[in-house]
This record gives structure tokens, sequence and C-alpha cells, in this order.
């Protein structure tokens, strides 16, 4: 067995996985400076992807995988908003790893990692919001991180 | 919708030219979204991992495009879904040009369809979304 097929095989046992429950609020200065960032021109609504903001479910699960953001691109994001985000409301969530599937690409193997996040009101447990973020890890035959560009899931 | 918002939309949305993607740009969007990927704002770190140099998030581009959606069809539209693929790297000193049109073959009962890209200066696909208006709204 490769090293590649270990390292799939570690991140598929850990299919079903979930992150602790993270606890955030939305806070307006924080929305004013990512709307900043982002061009948003409607002052009295937050962006629909400010919820990129609440990414710690995932980060905990990709460092429990042993594996590094600066190896991961982003390939795929969905959100779903049930109701509209509302500044200085307050939200709890969690990731799941849902899934993990491996293709070669150009030059090396791609391992794509799929991740699950529901957004909860802490109050009355009413879902808010649901994302599913499918980050891949680009390696060459030797391990090496290659230059070829994005591949994608499907 | 108000008349004249459908009327805009029949004859199709304008697209939107963005600057340059500057560094500035990319860090102040950073700490923003919290998002500490150093291949976006260290030249020598997105060279070890085998990219051209700093990219921008894939997330600010998605958040980019999102604008241009909510701007190009109004205050008080409310998203029900977006389904972003990040198809090209966009590095720093490149133009994006936004784009956004309806996609009524994929409405469904819940939403009215559309579809937005934001492309390069090459005229290659950075990243491509497909998404749903909430139909009451």
């Amino acid at each position: 067995m490769s090293d590649l097929d270990a390292s799939l095989s570690r991140f598929s046992r850990q299919i079903g996985q979930e992150s602790s429950l993270h606890r955030a609020r939305l806070d307006r200065a924080a929305i004013e400076a990512f709307g900043k960032s982002i061009s948003w021109e409607i002052p009295d609504e937050v962006p629909p992807s400010f919820l990129t903001r609440f990414r710690q479910g995932e980060f905990e699960l990709l460092s429990r995988l042993g594996v590094e953001l600066r190896q991961v691109l982003h390939a795929e994001q969905e959100y779903r908003w049930l109701v509209p985000l509302m500044a200085d409301s307050q939200l709890d969530y969690r990731a799941r790893l849902a899934d993990v599937l491996s293709k070669g690409g150009k030059g090396g193997r791609l391992t794509f990692l799929k991740f699950d996040s529901e957004y909860l009101d802490p109050v009355t447990t009413r879902a808010l919001a649901q994302s599913r973020t499918v980050m891949v890890i680009r390696e060459s035959a030797d391990g090496s991180p290659h230059s070829q560009s994005q591949g994608e899931p499907q | 919708m108000s008349p004249t918002q459908v009327d805009q939309a029949q004859a199709g949305f304008p697209d939107r030219v963005l600057p340059p993607v500057e560094a500035a740009t990319l860090r102040a969007y950073a700490e923003a979204s919290g998002d500490p990927n150093p291949i976006h704002l260290d030249e020598a770190v997105a060279k070890e991992m085998g990219l051209p140099g700093i990219i921008a998030h894939g997330m600010w581009v998605a958040s980019v495009l999102t604008s241009h959606v909510q701007r190009s069809f109004g205050a008080g539209i409310q998203l029900s879904r977006m389904n972003y693929r990040f198809k090209g790297m966009v590095v720093l000193g490149e133009a994006l040009t936004l784009t956004l049109r309806w996609r009524p073959d994929r409405d469904s009962s819940e939403g009215r369809a559309f579809e937005a890209q934001a492309k390069k200066p090459d005229g290659s696909v950075a990243c491509i979304a497909q998404g749903e208006l909430y139909r009451a709204l």
C-alpha cells in the first residue's frame, strides 16, 4: 500500500466524525469588515457568505486528520439559507466529515474531503442554514504538492 | 420583485468588472473571514505548496460573486441556496468579470434559478455559481 493509499484509508475511517459544537455571534464590526472586503453594497443585510466565518468545525476535523490548512484548496461550497442571517444573533454549529474520495488528476492524486455543517439557533435549536464544503488535497506521485490547476470532485 | 426589476431581469443583468485583485484586499478578507490559510497571504508559502504565487481565497471569489448577485437583484431579495464550484485559481493583479443570468430550466417549485460566473481576464472561469431565490420574495 502506498503512502497515498494509506492516507486515503486513514481519512476514510474518519467518515462520520463530528467536530465539537461551536457557538458564534454575528458581530457587527466583523460583518462590516467582511462586507468591505467583498464589495458588499447593501448595508442593512448580512452578506449570505458571511457563514464562511464559521469554519472552526471544519478546521478542527482537518487538524484531527493531520491535514494542514496550507495543503488544501477549496473545490466546492454549497450553502442553504433557511432564514436571513441577522447581525448580533448567535448560532451554534458543528461540522461532520461526510465523505472522502480520491481520483487521479493531471500529474498526481486529488483527494477530496467533504464536510457538512449545520447552523442552529442556540435558543430555539431551529436550523438557520446548512453548508457543504469540499476541500481538495493535491499530491504528485511522490507525495509532494504540485502546481496543476484545481480538480473537481465530480 | 418590482415590475422594473422583472424588466431588468428579462433584459439580462449587466456584467461587472472588478479592480485587479490586491494583496491588501486578501489580507483584509483573511482577517474578516477568519481564514488564516497562508497560501492567500504569503508568496513563499504559496510557491512552496506548488502554486504560481499568492492566490485569492475561493470564498473571496464566491463572496464577490454573491455581492454581484445581490446587488443585481436588489435589496430584500432572499437567496435560498448557492453552490459554488472553483474551477481556476485567481492570482494577484487579475481583474475578474462577474456575470449573472436567469436559468429558468433549473427553476424548482420553491425557487427561481440563476447562474453567476467569475471570469478571469483570459476568459476562463474561476468560479461558477448555481443558485436559487425564494419564490415568495
